[in-house]
């Protein structure tokens, strides 16, 4: 690439050093491309499934070059800014990703052939309750789901939460907090049903 | 188990595969390359790009490379001439790359609508004259189409005269005396039709302003059937539904006759380039119609070349082997920095039947969009008009 080569190797440019650099040189901007797209594109992959979030993440990236003059480092990091633009994107396959839960309730909605004992075991399992916790998602609001999924699959804080879908960080622990209890009474539901 | 950590281990995904990541800055790059080969003029260039056709862009025209597979073919993107900054490796990009770029720019647009959805396109004909030589036939139309019914479409329609093609053509014509007129010989009747012969002027002639009420006191496109205004609103967004919505409209035979059999992929793409470059779609439904391109197979990518108006561009291409007409390359030439069709063009890749004599690599037939947008009203009629039936 440029001559910011050197320098990026490691990681070690702060955000406000990528946007110097690509306000210098548009093509300076795969740089932010190169160190976000795996992360955003996990992230994407887990809402909606991998080919859709090859698409998906990629528009992100695009988006963001195109609003490239807007970002400003001293209100908040690439990251929050990235995942913002992709939730967006992603709400905007709304079939998709509704589709991407259903199938995951469904992957092991059908008795499987272990015996009692050891589906007890698997219940309290992430992949026993899998049905539950797929259907449970998909139930929550749209908004909901947006704090949870950020903070569950990105591990953003509630003030990065708060700067990626712009929202007060105060509604941040509230969305969470009933998101949270929507699933735990969804899941606490079936333990009790299989206990 | 801690619930959050439970949703985390149902929807974990590996990282992305090198070519997703790949592909991804592939398209990123193609953003970046044609943003900054176009900043300094963009919306300027889109609203004024010139009338005239300079030798030099006929010249270019017949410069632009083929690839009649395309596939082996596709070409780097920009043409970025190697200064200290640009050390990076050629991009090489893909339809579906260039496609979703435009998709996606498209998608970012504000779209008002207006009293009138006002075009102006300027069409190129190439010609075999009378002489041996092949000359460019040029006519500019503008049109008005109202966004409500029982409202008259106008049109206005000019001619700008004929040109020879390309320097070679240029010569010849020069030793046949620089003839102020040209006469295309009447077809030997290798097609379907017999056309007379057809006279050809180096002089502009005059606009010819007509109006007409709408069909129906509606209808103002086709796209596989007469649609409304409020019809082509209302198409979908989404690029799967969008494509079922035309394909509604197929039986597997051409967009102008029934009898010319056509492949699914060609009418799509006949459809599919009215709607990009001519309809007042939304945005949303033009990106959709770039993301439904961007899945057929037979569509592929034709590099950066420039449009009959000498603008630089990103072409995507389909081949048609037609009955009487040889082997033909439709492009759909794409700003992908604004996410709109320059224009298309018909470029001959083994002449036959109507188009021998004519070069392979002429562009046989261009189409290019020099303004368009909304506006408040037509033009005043005043202008003389001639009432249309």
């Amino acid at each position: 690439m440029t001559g910011l080569a050197g320098v990026d190797a490691g990681g070690q440019m702060s955000d406000a050093d990528l946007v110097r650099e690509y306000r210098h040189d548009p093509d300076g901007f795969t740089a932010v491309y190169d160190r976000y797209f795996g992360d955003v594109h996990r992230y994407v992959a887990g809402r909606l499934d991998t080919q859709a979030a090859d698409d998906v993440a990629a528009e992100t990236f695009l988006v963001a070059f195109r609003k490239r003059e807007r970002f400003d480092p001293a209100r908040g990091g690439f990251r929050p800014w990235l995942f913002g633009i992709a939730t967006r994107l992603v709400a905007q396959h709304r079939r998709v990703e509704s589709r991407h839960y259903e199938t995951l309730a469904r992957a092991r909605a059908a008795p499987d052939d272990h015996g009692h004992e050891n589906q007890v075991v698997t219940a309290v399992t992430a992949a026993g309750l899998q049905p539950q916790l797929a259907r449970a998602l998909a139930a929550l609001t749209r908004k909901e789901r947006d704090v949870l999924l950020l903070v569950a699959l990105a591990d953003f804080s509630h003030e990065e939460v708060a700067q990626a879908l712009k929202i007060p960080y105060g509604t941040v622990g509230s969305r969470l907090n009933r998101a949270r209890k929507k699933l735990r009474t969804a899941l606490e539901k079936e333990i009790d049903v299989n206990g | 188990m801690d619930d959050l950590r439970m949703v985390r281990s149902l929807l974990d995904k590996p990282a992305p595969d090198h070519a997703v990541v790949a592909m991804g800055r592939d398209r990123l790059r193609a953003a970046a390359r044609a943003r900054g080969r176009t900043r300094p003029a963009r919306r300027t260039m889109w609203l004024t790009g010139g009338l005239g056709l300079t030798a030099a862009t006929a010249a270019a025209a017949v410069a632009v490379a083929i690839s009649a597979t395309g596939t082996a073919s596709d070409r780097t993107a920009g043409p970025r001439t190697g200064g200290p900054r640009t050390g990076g490796p050629t991009v090489t990009l893909s339809a579906r790359s260039i496609l979703l770029a435009a998709a996606t720019e498209a998608d970012g647009q504000a779209d008002k609508v207006g009293g009138y959805w006002h075009t102006t396109t300027v069409d190129r004909n190439a010609y075999r004259v009378t002489g041996g030589y092949t000359v460019i036939d040029r006519s500019q139309r503008e049109q008005w189409t109202p966004s409500r019914p029982r409202q008259e479409q106008w049109s206005s329609d000019q001619r700008l005269g004929a040109r020879p093609e390309s320097p070679a053509d240029t010569a010849a014509w020069k030793r046949a005396g620089s003839p102020g007129t040209f006469t295309v010989p009447a077809s030997k009747g290798s097609g379907r039709a017999k056309y007379g012969p057809m006279p050809l002027s180096v002089q502009p002639g005059r606009p010819s302003v007509n109006r007409a009420p709408l069909v129906d006191g509606d209808k103002v496109f086709w796209l596989g059937r007469n649609v409304s205004m409020k019809d082509l609103r209302a198409l979908p967004a989404d690029p799967q539904r969008l494509k079922a919505s035309l394909k509604r409209w197929y039986s597997g035979h051409g967009t102008e006759s029934s009898s010319d059999p056509m492949s699914s992929d060609l009418w799509l793409y006949t459809v599919a380039k009215g709607l990009i470059t001519d309809m007042p779609v939304t945005p949303k439904v033009r990106g959709a119609a770039f993301r439904m391109l961007a899945d057929l197979k037979t569509v592929t990518a034709a590099g950066s070349v420039k449009d009959a108006q000498g603008r630089p561009g990103t072409a995507i291409a389909i081949t048609e082997h037609t009955k009487f007409g040889g082997v033909q390359q439709h492009r759909l030439i794409l700003d992908t920095t604004t996410g709109r069709a320059l224009g298309e063009e018909i470029i001959i890749v083994k002449p036959s039947g109507t188009t021998a004599g004519l070069a392979p690599g002429v562009v046989w037939t261009s189409s290019t969009v020099v303004a368009q947008g909304w506006t408040d009203s037509a033009p005043s009629s005043t202008s003389g008009a001639q009432r249309g039936h």
